[in-house]
């Protein structure tokens, strides 16, 4: 947490740390002289190597290789700054002697300032402000980004270098020292910013480079040092120390960035690094143009050409604006426009130039001419084009083209209300009102789903229009989805046709004596809105199709569910009528026939017993007791088969015991019961025992047919208020899957039939097999 | 008198039978015999109630179905209201089920509807004279119903089983361990089902065995 204080405050410190060091330096350096001079020592002799052209010594007449002899009335060599760093700063007169005139010209020259110049070197203070400022604000609105803190140290180190130009230049305060040690430290910086930005690769070349260029500020710091503590003397390898170690870096930037250059079009590193290209070219151009061209090729820069240097703010603040702003431009666009404003700008020039020539405004058309009025004709053009931004903004807000600006929100309107209204009528009426226009004619039409249209404002009282328009919208291909400005003689004024999906539409707005036009550039925000408006009227469409379909599709299931209860209703009865039909039928063959065929049987005994006669008739009689026995045997089988009467006499478990061993002496298996919580004397309604004997039976008779295992068993069981009939083999199984196909191909239908019965008496029935590993059917009654 | 005295000794006997035919078939066999006298025929379980009441017989016929309710429902209330009265009853039914039942409520006998007239009156004589009776082969199902599932294997020595079934009867069980059914059975040698039926149970019986399954089992130790 401290550390992040810390490190909070650290930024605030450097920043009041740099405001105060740059308000110090320059207030000092305001009357301080400037002369600019950079001496050599050749055979013992000090000459003028160099002159700043601006500097007051130039003013003073001194110019490059004239020999110097005194300096404040002194030798040279003994002047402080000239051991140092071969300047002659802070020197309030110089003598010096003209080496290419034959005769030694003494030339005492007293120093003084010039106000003018002093004010010449307030771009760079501003240069250095906005470097400051720029890392500053990159760093205050992205605190935790790693490249806005990278960002904030190099525009501080950098900033601060600039900011001591002026105080270095005339050697005050150490200020050549620290702006040396600045300097020096820049590549470090620029390896961090660039080892984070535009992604983070702190590869190993990186990394590497980053150490090589500690070591190297250490060993230029210690130069320093000793240069500026008089122990070493070599200013100029020094200065070639210094310079490759910029150059080095500056030249591993922009490998790097290179290297992003190379990534797809599409990357947004590569946009930004394109980004970042342009603002440094925009940035360097007017610095090499107007100051290192005139020394290149020899000629007078044009004076107070200082201020190109204030271009150079471009660069932090392409820096600034790449790392804040997330969504940048496509730098292929912003490059487009920079080209074709440059290439205007050289062409004006050119013919400015020419023009001026022949205006004999300037004498002769030379370079010199020419970067004059390039130079002027790109600053008017930034001008202009500033203006012209300005203006049109102001325009904006104090609303002079009021129908333009009433037209786009009416149309925000439109677009608001559409989203509220649901009915197709009131949309389109909503769009005749708030576009205040005097008619609208909507089509829609769809191969799937039909066939809409619609017509509000004038074209609803005139049906001989609205087919006019139809048939133009048949006619209407839809393969320029363009709005169209209608003829004259046509009914609408425009025509937008929108295709979705595969829905296409046809959009007819205005009135052809409608005193309300169209204009043409309307017409894109026109067409907008439209397929807005096509969109939402297709999806009302839609929806009310589907409602529809919803609707039927709710009858049509409420329909048959009520078939499906009354199919109940009717299986119910069915299986009721059935058994009470057996009933009957049993009942009938009892009563009737099998009491008169026992009836036969004892009278034919008793006559046998009683009547002995002859051979003959005693063989008839047996024979006749024999056909009355088979008689009495067949219906009772089959009263019973009817309706065992075990079952109402005796009870569900007495029938099921007797059930098990008849079957057991008819069929070669095994059954075996268990029973859980019911005893012989539990009686239950007759439906509900008649229902569970018939599926134990069904069940039986099942596996006995079908399972090919002779071991079977049943398991009943009374859970709370259900009664529980479970049937189980070993058998061969079957797939549970086809259980649904059975009511369909009219397999197994017993089954089936049971599982319709007990589900009418509210209970279930489950099957459950597997092949191979026996069936188990499984009933659950409720018994209440 | 002898015929007093004879008279006198008659068993009162009341015979309940909704089917009014066989009924009065019983009244009119039984009428043949000077020991019995048919006091009343019941059609149901109230009138025979009535009845019982008004006649106070020695011995009651009574037939298992009724229209109203069940014959071994109604030994209970008889033995309520005059609980020495004997109850001989009378099925036309497979008796398999009923026999136990009637039993332990309290009968004294079980006759089938198809037995002769002899039978029927040698049964209320025992019955009334304190013992019980059944017909031909109904003790066999006074066996407990609720059997254990273990298998019942041979006890009896294999040679004697072979002697103790007929040459039909061995005919009829080589038939069923092929897992023929009776009607199967019954149309392969030409004989009626019932006949089959009768057979079976037999060779079940000689086996003391009373699954069908068990049968073949025993037999194929044979």
């Amino acid at each position: 947490m401290l550390k992040k204080v810390f490190r909070r405050q650290a930024y605030y410190i450097a920043s009041v740390a740099f405001i105060v060091l740059g308000l110090v330096y320059y207030i000092v350096t305001i009357n301080q002289p400037y002369i600019g001079l950079d001496i050599v020592n050749v055979n013992g002799q000090w000459i003028v190597n160099n002159i700043d052209p601006r500097g007051d010594g130039y003013e003073a007449g001194v110019r490059a290789e004239d020999i110097v002899i005194k300096i404040n009335d002194d030798v040279p060599s003994n002047y402080l700054f000239v051991r140092k760093w071969r300047r002659a700063e802070g020197a309030s007169s110089i003598e010096v002697r003209r080496s290419n005139q034959l005769t030694d010209n003494f030339i005492r020259l007293p120093i003084r300032t010039d106000s003018r110049r002093n004010l010449s070197e307030i771009p760079l203070q501003m240069l250095g402000l906005v470097f400051w400022l720029l890392g500053f604000m990159t760093w205050f609105k992205r605190p935790f980004l790693a490249q806005a803190r990278a960002l904030f140290w190099l525009n501080w180190v950098i900033s601060l270098a600039i900011v001591l130009v002026p105080a270095s230049a005339r050697c005050l305060f150490f200020a050549r020292e620290l702006e040396l040690i600045c300097l020096s430290i820049v590549p470090i910086f620029l390896i961090n910013l660039i080892s984070v930005f535009p992604k983070d690769n702190r590869n190993r070349t990186n990394r590497f480079s980053r150490h090589i260029f500690v070591i190297m500020s250490i060993i230029i710091i210690m130069f320093i040092i000793l240069q500026s503590s008089g122990i070493i003397d070599n200013v100029s390898s020094l200065r070639k120390l210094f310079m490759s170690n910029l150059i080095i870096a500056l030249l591993l930037v922009l490998r790097n960035l290179g290297l992003l250059i190379k990534l797809p079009k599409d990357n947004p590193e590569r946009n930004q690094t394109v980004i970042l290209f342009m603002g440094m070219g925009i940035g360097f151009f007017p610095f090499v143009f107007l100051t290192m061209f005139p020394q290149l090729f020899g000629f007078q820069p044009i004076r107070y050409s200082d201020f190109s240097s204030l271009f150079l703010s471009v660069v932090p603040v392409t820096w600034y604006y790449v790392i804040v702003n997330k969504y940048l431009p496509d730098s292929r666009r912003l490059f487009e426009t920079i080209i074709s404003f440059f290439v205007t700008g050289v062409i004006i020039s050119i013919i400015v130039s020419y023009v001026l020539c022949i205006l004999k405004v300037a004498k002769t058309f030379n370079l010199e001419v020419y970067l004059a009025s390039l130079s002027l004709t790109m600053l008017l053009m930034v001008c202009i084009n500033l203006m012209r931004g300005v203006i049109s903004k102001l325009l904006e807000k104090f609303a002079f083209f009021e129908g333009k600006q009433g037209f786009k929100d009416r149309v925000l309107k439109l677009n608001e209300s559409l989203t509220s209204i649901n009915e197709e009528e009131r949309i389109i009426e909503e769009v005749v009102i708030t576009l205040s226009i005097e008619g609208a004619f909507i089509v829609i039409e769809s191969d799937k789903h039909g066939y809409l249209k619609k017509a509000a404002g004038r074209f609803l009282e005139k049906p001989s229009e609205q087919i006019e328009l139809e048939e133009f919208f048949q006619a209407d291909q839809r393969t320029n989805l363009e709005a169209k400005i209608l003829p004259e003689n046509s009914p609408a004024a425009i025509y937008i046709p929108v295709v979705s999906g595969d829905f296409s539409c046809g959009i007819f707005l205005g009135h052809r004596y409608s005193h309300v036009k169209f204009e043409l550039d309307e017409l894109p925000l026109i067409t907008s809105i439209s397929s807005q408006l096509a969109q939402r009227l297709i999806t009302t469409f839609v929806i009310k199709e589907l409602s529809k379909e919803i609707k039927s599709l709710a009858q049509r299931s409420q329909d048959s569910q009520r078939r499906n209860q009354g199919l109940q209703g009717i299986t119910s009865s069915l299986f009721r009528s059935l058994e009470q039909e057996r009933k009957l039928i049993a009942l009938e063959i009892h009563d009737g026939p099998l009491q008169l065929g026992l009836d036969l049987n004892r009278w034919l005994k008793y006559l046998v017993d009683e009547c002995p006669t002859y051979n003959k008739t005693v063989k008839a009689i047996f024979h006749m007791r024999e056909l009355v026995e088979n008689l009495n045997f067949e219906l009772r089988l089959i009263s019973n088969d009817l309706r065992p009467s075990t079952l109402t006499d005796l009870g569900l478990l007495t029938a099921v015991e007797l059930m098990c061993e008849e079957i057991m002496l008819k069929e070669l298996s095994l059954i075996s019961l268990e029973t859980v919580g019911i005893n012989r004397d539990n009686r239950f309604r007759e439906e509900i025992e008649l229902a569970a004997y018939r599926f134990l039976q069904e069940g039986i008779t099942n596996a006995v047919k079908h399972s090919g295992s002779n071991k079977l068993k049943l398991h009943i069981e009374m859970i709370e208020s259900n009664i529980e009939l479970i049937v189980r083999d070993s058998g061969k199984g079957f797939d549970t899957s086809k259980i649904g196909d059975w009511p369909l191909t009219g397999t197994h239908l017993g089954i089936v039939g049971m599982k319709e019965r007990i589900e009418t008496l509210g209970g279930n029935l489950l099957i459950t097999s597997e092949i191979h590993r026996g069936t188990t059917l499984k009933a659950t009654i409720p018994i209440i | 008198m002898s015929i007093n005295s004879e008279e006198l000794e008659k068993v009162k006997v009341l015979v309940v039978d909704d089917h009014t035919l066989f009924a009065e078939g019983t009244v009119s066999l039984l009428s043949f015999e000077p020991r019995i006298l048919v006091v009343g025929i019941a059609k149901n379980g109230i009138e025979c109630m009535n009845l019982i009441g008004e006649t106070k017989p020695d011995v009651v016929l009574l037939d298992i179905s009724l229209p109203d309710t069940c014959g071994t429902d109604l030994i209970d209330k008889i033995k309520k209201v005059q609980s020495e009265v004997k109850i001989l009853m009378l099925t036309g039914q497979n008796p398999q089920g009923y026999v136990t039942k009637s039993i332990s409520k309290g009968a004294n006998g079980f006759l089938l509807k198809d037995c002769s007239v002899k039978e029927m009156i040698q049964g209320i004589l025992r019955v009334y004279q304190g013992g019980v009776y059944f017909s031909q082969g109904l003790e066999a199902f006074l066996q407990p119903v609720n059997k254990n599932n273990n298998l019942h294997f041979p006890v009896k020595p294999v040679e004697k089983l072979r002697k103790l079934l007929t040459k039909r009867e061995i005919e009829i069980i080589e038939l069923v361990s092929r897992g023929l059914h009776n009607k199967e059975i019954a149309s392969a040698l030409g004989i009626n089902v019932r006949t089959v039926d009768f057979h079976v149970s037999n060779i079940l019986l000689k086996l003391g065995v009373s699954t069908r399954l068990e049968a073949v089992l025993n037999w194929a130790y044979v």
